[in-house]
Parts: structure tokens; sequence; C-alpha cells
């Protein structure tokens, strides 16, 4: 396969076996399920397995895509070139040793495979390729409050390093208890959901109002989750605009429709639904 | 900027999920794990490098195998929905790809003298055109 780059940056995940879709249904199960355990889940990490897991590092998943080989590939400040993605050998169907696949090298493109020899198995669904779930935090209010008085905090770096989702600069219970300082923070990091963040992120500042915030941010709770990305999930498109688009379509006066439909290819499909009727 | 993070923000925007730049599983966890890789209800650490830093499942129990790094003292399992897993076999087709700011592509190359040919525009499929050439691969 060949692929051009147009654009400065580009990335492209290719998946010669495909990938199966896994998805909890009950959802709000695993939701609460953090929200009581997130600060234990802190604790253990930090101050039993000494991780130093930075507040909103802490990830649970929900849903994953899960393959049997991949080949992917991303850079920035890229020329426009063609670049190649080839895979050869095994079968397809069965997945097993034998499946080669390779990248032809280009300039300033990072690339990743797997399998990454002809001795690996790709019998085995095991490569997650998607994953989809809950980002949990501590509240910042709680930290401080826990460690009252002698919380340091630097802010140095540019927002650009910044991980994403907006990983936190503190380590959430990183002190052995009784010691009441804080650790200092991570010198590239800059403040969680610095709105300075997000210009790196285009368009996606859609999907952050998408967010909940099941936690509140004040001082009442103290842990915050956040679903991330949000989706798969149900939406429903008010019957009004679908009237109205329907009526501009197709000059038929009444209609009643009630859509439920999947944001992943949110826009298409109301077209080709469009299309179907007139 | 990281081709990892450029590799996330990017695909991102393609309403999938979480882009991992490593989507294998850790070559240094249980075999147990590794036969299954990420999986719902698994709880880990997002890294900065694009992957998935694997800490216990909360379905299984503390002394299952993919629980070998060691739970919370007062771990409870959460006992996994019944019928609470939706499945789509092939939901990424074999041969997929998802790219962004890629125009066009021109594939070719693959199985026993099939030869296959996409062209995409930037979001849509244009066109599918199958030859069969007959020659090996």
């Amino acid at each position: 396969m060949e692929f051009t780059v147009t654009e400065e940056r580009a990335a492209m995940l290719v998946l010669p076996h495909g990938a199966d879709r896994y998805e909890a249904k009950t959802y709000q199960i695993y939701v609460e399920h953090a929200i009581q355990h997130g600060e234990a889940w802190y604790r253990f990490v930090n101050q039993i397995q000494r991780r130093g897991a930075r507040n909103d590092s802490l990830y649970l998943v929900t849903g994953c895509d899960k393959g049997r080989s991949w080949g992917l590939a991303a850079g920035s400040q890229l020329q426009e070139h063609t670049v190649g993605f080839k895979f050869t050998g095994g079968s397809l169907a069965q997945g097993t040793v034998g499946f080669h696949a390779s990248w032809t090298t280009a300039d300033g493109l990072e690339s990743r495979k797997y399998p990454r020899s002809i001795m690996d198995t790709t019998a085995r669904v095991n490569q997650c390729v998607f994953a989809r779930g809950i980002v949990i935090g501590i509240n910042e209010n709680i930290l401080k409050r826990a460690f009252s008085g002698t919380v340091r905090r630097k802010q140095i770096g540019s927002s650009r390093s910044n991980p994403f989702p907006a990983v936190g600069n503190r380590v959430p219970f990183g002190s052995p208890p009784g010691n009441s300082e804080l650790p200092a923070s991570a010198p590239q990091s800059s403040p969680p959901r610095d709105p300075a963040n997000e210009s790196s992120f285009g368009d996606l500042s859609h999907q952050q109002q998408d967010a909940t915030d099941v936690g509140d941010s004040d001082n009442t709770s103290s842990v915050i989750v956040q679903v991330f990305p949000q989706y798969p999930k149900q939406v429903s498109l008010f019957p009004n605009e679908v009237y109205q688009l329907l009526k501009s379509a197709s000059g038929v006066e009444s209609w009643f429709l009630y859509l439920r439909i999947s944001p992943v290819f949110s826009r298409p499909p109301l077209d080709a639904i469009l299309q179907a009727l007139i | 900027m990281a081709s990892s993070t450029v590799y996330r923000d990017l695909l991102l925007h393609k309403r999938h999920g979480l882009p991992f730049w490593t989507p294998e599983p850790d070559a240094n966890l249980p075999e147990a794990y590794r036969d299954r890789g990420i999986s719902i209800g698994d709880l880990g650490l997002l890294t900065d490098d694009g992957g998935f830093d694997y800490l216990f499942n909360i379905h299984a129990t503390a002394d299952d195998p993919v629980n070998h790094l060691g739970t919370p003292t007062d771990f409870n399992p959460l006992q996994k929905p019944g019928c609470g897993i939706r499945k789509i076999e092939s939901f990424h087709s074999e041969r997929s790809c998802i790219t962004r700011n890629i125009a066009t592509r021109l594939a070719n190359t693959i199985g026993a003298g099939a030869d296959i040919t996409y062209v995409f525009g930037s979001f849509f499929i244009l066109a599918l055109f199958i030859f069969c050439t007959g020659q090996p691969v």
C-alpha cells in the first residue's frame, strides 16, 4: 500500500487482519466503580508501587479495538512524499507464523509494525489499536487540603509538551504518609486543563464538550472521572432538525422521524439516510 | 513534537478511541496477559510515549495470573456483567487503513495473485478496483 503525505503532520494505521471491537454496555457501573475506588487506586500505585503516577494518568479501559497485526506511522515537519507499507505471506484468515510486514523508509516519518519479524505469530488477537475508557483524577482541592499549607507548584515549559489527555503535574499521594511535603512538580508539565493546551488539538474542542465530569470539581468530591474519548455513544438527533432537513430536501411537509445514530461517522449517515428517503 | 503525540492527536479525530502508538502488550507481562492484550476492565497508566502501562484488571481475582503484578490490599473484583460486552467482529475490515492528512494512496500486493488498488480522497472512498493479475507474490 502506498500513502502520499499531503500535510506537514500526518498519521496512518493499517490493519492487515482488521480488528474486532469490544465495548462495555454497562458503562455506568464502571464510572461508579472508578469514583468509588479511584482514591484507593492512586494510593496503591503511588504509595505501594511507588510509580509516581501523575494526576489524570490513571485509565480504566471500557472498550477496545484489537487485531492481529498492524503498521502505523506518523510524523511532523513532513514534505509531500509517498511511503509504502507492504505485507506478504501467511494466511490472513488463519493468522500464523510467516506473515511479514515492512515500511519503506521516509524522512521524518516514524513507523512501527507488528509482527516485527517473520517468526512472530499473528495467531493471537491481542494488539490493541484503539481504547475507550475513563480517565481518573484526584480533585486537586482535596490534595491541597491533604497537604495543607505546603503545596508547591511550578509552572514551567510549553503547554505543547503536556500529555493528552491533560495529565496533571501532581503525583497524588506521592509522599509517604505523614510527610506533608508534596513532591516538586514535573518540570515539563503545565497545569492540567489549561485552555492554552486545547489550541493544539484543533477541532477536538467539541469532543471535550462531550466529556462528562461525573465528579464535582469542587471541594466535596475527591475523585474526578472523565469519560475519554466519549464514543461510541448513542446520540439523538432532534426530530425538528431532521424534519427541517427533510423538508428542504424533498418539499414534503410532514414527517415524523426519530433517529439514533452513532457519532463515529456523525455527519455522513444523515446524508445517506436522506439520499435513501428521497 | 514526538511522532507518538502526532499519531495520537491526528487519529483521535477519527473517533474510534484513543489511538495507541504501542498496540502490543508489554513483553514483560505474564503470558496470560500477553495472550489477550489490553482488555475491558484493565486499569493502567497512560504514558506520554503513546502506550498503556498495565496495573491490574478490576474483573479478575487477586490471584488471577493477569493480576500477578499486584492489587490493592482490599481489592474486590468487580463482577463481569454477563452479556454486558458488545463484540463486533472485523469492525475494522481486513486491510483497512485509518489515515489523516493522507490524500491518495495506491495499494497492491496482497495475498496470492490479487492486486488491489485503492484510491482514497481525504474523507471518502472514491473507488475500489480489483485486478487479478495472477502474479505470484
